[in-house]
């Protein structure tokens, strides 16, 4: 019987202590301190279709880029579309951090969605790219888009956003052009039946002399999208006075700085050693 | 027993030291109307006089129009100092999209605030009429909260308004540290053990909703004390009788509850009982009698008439208001499952398939303890009717009958214990509804409702009760010893204290500041 009331306190300590190791575990994931420098707020729609590419340029103004929190609107993603989330160097190139987004997703009308990646310890003053690439699965999709918005007053510094919708021109046999989606799919036959509709045979296009220049097509707007930087510092103690100066601020002295340090050792320590209490037999 | 009081000490400082560390972390007026109460106070500190501006509109003088953003505290009716102190802690980012945060500085002081401490800001109301927390008893009656808080508001006048507000919100968690010293002994009068009751104080000290309310200034907080102080007095009564120290604990409680909101007048309807089912003993000791019990009932009606008259509840019989009484009910009464959940700590923003599966686990575990309690309460009307039904000799054979039949004749005791804690969990509820009702009427919609936090005075009668029900049902019906009882709240404990911990460092702070 001993033994038997042993093990029920047991039990519950450790689920107590998984518990908090847990919850200790997703405040370390969501530990990104947000750019005060941007603000969201909704501005111009951005809608996107499958297959285009979105591309931002910006600065980050730390060292320890983390996160970017993107704000996407309206409708979700529906089942059998992704979104690839690319952090690329400035010249949009080389591929630095990625995440791919699967739909079904809901992106309902407040969201924010936080692009979260292995902090880049050297990013302060550097340029990036972030790319959002729309692509889908199926075989006969239809133009279902994704929004964001963009706004002037988002950023100071980020470039205005860029978007490229691939296109290409192809000649059927009566010797007249079209333009086309590209991409493995695409969401409309050409009205050449005979010809091999939704799928792009690069030695065809070559020998009906596609004008490769014309394969992207770039719509830029005034304003770069709505979206806000994260950033994580190297070392724990570095984030836990970075918190505490946030806390801090429009705070009295005796809940600021070393007090709230104080404050938070103090309640760990007392609660602890109360539910220990309480637990043990 | 020294084990005891030291546990019990840990438990009541470790919860101040949360209830600190909350304070910190909820910015400044992030509280439920918290900007107006602490106007409020502002207004009586500076003898309400007022800086009124006007403007003629048509030949007649009125109040300056005041443009009023919901969003952004800066432009509400308030005094300067607080419009001022709105403005520089950013205060309208945190009360839009979950998304937007305040602009912060890397320093432990924020943007412009060093500045403004520096300045004086005036106290004064200079939009007018000031936007105050008055009370049904009139819009020119303020409570006992906001003139006893005007004393620590006059001291600390010097200090800059950070020190003030805050200080202000260190009272509410010594209000809610209070509560739990009472609600420890409370469990104790009513038969409770003692480490059912320490572990009942640890779980109500970590339930949210009570944890979040005593960080904020706000006059439910003294309203919630005085609600539990008069249950304190009031089980006293039922269990040891009356005595000059209690009536006078009660009384305290009564005057300081009603002339805090109005909210607290049915607890005179609880007085009544307190009257007629106290020990008799006692009553013939004090040789107060049959006699001095009607006097004192008829006191406490009259009280109740003319306080009820003065809150013009007596409107409430009008045509107007019954008529649309069905109504009311209609619309309002299908809301409780938002109002239970938002009293076990899920509110809007906070709300994610995590905190509800909380919320259904703990509902659960409710429908037992009512079911116990429904056992408990209806088992001799039951066993009485199987009589008449010819089938008592059938439930004679069970055990569990038995069991019933002999358990229950020795917990009458007991049982006034049960009928208080739901008289005053119903008093409660029907105050509550009464004024929802009374601005439904008004508005034609449920512009107040019945939130969580308005059931908080009740956490100790509802948590005294769920724990008689559990006892029925685990111990007396299915037999488990006593221990076991005590584990299944250990581990109601490690539930609430985990999801404390996830609220507060996985949505409220990173809302706030990540």
């Amino acid at each position: 019987m001993k033994t038997l009331k042993v093990k029920k306190e047991f039990y519950l300590l450790s689920v107590l202590i998984i518990g908090l190791i847990l919850i200790v575990g997703d405040f370390w994931q969501q530990l990104y301190f947000s750019d005060s420098n941007y603000q969201l707020e909704k501005g111009e729609r951005v809608e996107i279709v499958p297959g285009d590419i979105l591309e931002q340029q910006f600065i980050s103004n730390r060292n320890g880029l983390g996160e970017v929190g993107i704000l996407f609107g309206g409708k979700p993603l529906p089942e059998g579309y992704f979104l690839e989330l690319i952090l690329a160097d400035e010249k949009c190139q080389q591929k630095l951090r990625t995440e791919i987004i699967r739909g079904k997703f809901d992106f309902d009308s407040d969201n924010l969605y936080k692009f979260r990646f292995k902090p880049l310890a050297q990013s302060k003053s550097q340029k990036y790219c972030l790319q959002i690439v729309y692509q889908t699965d199926l075989q006969q999709p239809k133009e279902r888009e994704v929004r964001l918005f963009a706004n002037k007053a988002s950023s100071k510094t980020a470039l205005p956003a860029v978007r490229i919708k691939p296109t290409k021109i192809v000649f059927n046999k009566t010797g007249k052009s079209q333009k086309k989606t590209n991409g493995k799919n695409t969401a409309e036959k050409i009205d050449n039946e005979k010809d091999t509709a939704g799928v792009i045979d690069d030695k065809k296009v070559e020998s009906e002399a596609i004008n490769h220049s014309q394969l992207q097509e770039k719509q830029g707007y005034d304003s770069p999208i709505v979206f806000r930087p994260g950033y994580k510092n190297g070392s724990i103690w570095r984030n836990w006075q970075e918190l505490n100066q946030r806390i801090s601020q429009y705070k009295p002295w005796f809940l600021k700085g070393i007090y709230l340090d104080a404050i938070f050792v103090l309640m760990v320590g007392l609660s602890g050693y109360s539910i220990w209490l309480l637990l043990k037999k | 027993m020294k084990k005891t009081k030291l546990l019990l000490f840990f438990i009541l400082t470790a919860f101040f030291v949360r209830e600190l560390f909350l304070i910190a972390v909820l910015p400044i007026f992030r509280g439920q109307d918290e900007a107006r109460h602490y106007n409020t106070v502002q207004y009586l500190a500076t003898g309400m006089e007022k800086n009124c501006q006007f403007v003629e509109i048509d030949g007649v003088k009125t109040y300056k129009p005041n443009k009023q953003n919901k969003k952004d505290l800066s432009t509400y009716r308030y005094s300067d100092e607080i419009r001022e102190v709105a403005h520089i802690s950013q205060i309208a980012a945190l009360r839009g999209e979950e998304y937007e945060k305040i602009s912060f500085s890397f320093d432990y002081n924020g943007v412009g605030e060093n500045e403004f401490k520096k300045q004086k800001h005036s106290r004064q109301q200079s939009f007018c009429p000031p936007d105050i927390a008055t009370s049904a008893f009139g819009k020119d009656y303020l409570g006992w909260y906001h003139r006893g808080l005007v004393w620590v508001e006059n001291l600390l006048q010097k200090q800059d308004i950070f020190v003030r507000v805050f200080s202000l919100r260190i009272i509410s968690a010594l209000l809610g540290t209070s509560i739990l010293w009472l609600a420890y002994h409370i469990f104790r009068t009513i038969d409770i053990n003692t480490k059912q009751s320490l572990l009942l104080t640890a779980i109500i000290s970590f339930l949210p909703k009570f944890s979040g309310y005593f960080t904020n200034i706000n006059y439910d907080s003294l309203l919630i004390f005085t609600w539990t102080f008069f249950t304190f007095w009031g089980v006293k009564i039922l269990r040891f009788g009356w005595t000059p120290k209690r009536a006078f604990g009660i009384v305290v409680a009564l005057l300081v509850g009603i002339f805090t909101k109005p909210t607290a007048l049915p607890l005179l309807g609880a007085l009544l009982f307190l009257f007629w089912r106290a020990p008799r003993k006692e009553l013939q000791q004090l040789a107060v009698g049959k006699f001095l019990k009607i006097l004192f009932s008829g006191g406490a009606l009259i009280a109740l008439y003319n306080l009820s008259q003065k809150a013009h509840l007596g409107e409430m019989f009008s045509n107007e208001y019954l008529s649309q009484l069905f109504v009311y009910l209609s619309k309002s009464l299908p809301k409780i499952y938002g109002s239970s959940r938002d009293y076990w700590g899920v509110t809007g923003w906070g709300g994610t398939n995590l905190t509800m599966g909380y919320v259904y686990i703990i509902w659960f575990m409710e429908w037992l303890a009512w079911i116990g309690l429904f056992v408990w309460v209806a088992g001799p009307y039951i066993y009485k009717l199987s009589e008449r039904l010819s089938v008592r000799k059938a439930l004679k054979k069970t055990r569990r009958a038995l069991i019933l039949n002999g358990w229950i004749a020795r917990t009458t005791e007991r049982k006034k214990y049960f009928w208080f804690m739901l008289l005053l969990i119903v008093l409660l509820q029907v105050a509550v509804r009464v004024a929802d009702w009374k601005i439904f009427v008004g508005t034609h919609s449920l512009v107040l409702g019945t939130p969580g936090r308005y059931w908080l005075p009740n956490v100790v009668p509802h948590f005294a009760l769920l724990l008689y029900g559990w006892r029925v049902l685990f111990v007396k019906i299915m037999r488990f010893p006593e221990r076991w009882l005590e584990f299944y709240l250990q581990a109601f404990l490690v539930l609430t204290i985990l999801y404390w911990h996830y609220k507060i460092f996985d949505i409220v702070i990173p809302r706030i500041y990540l």
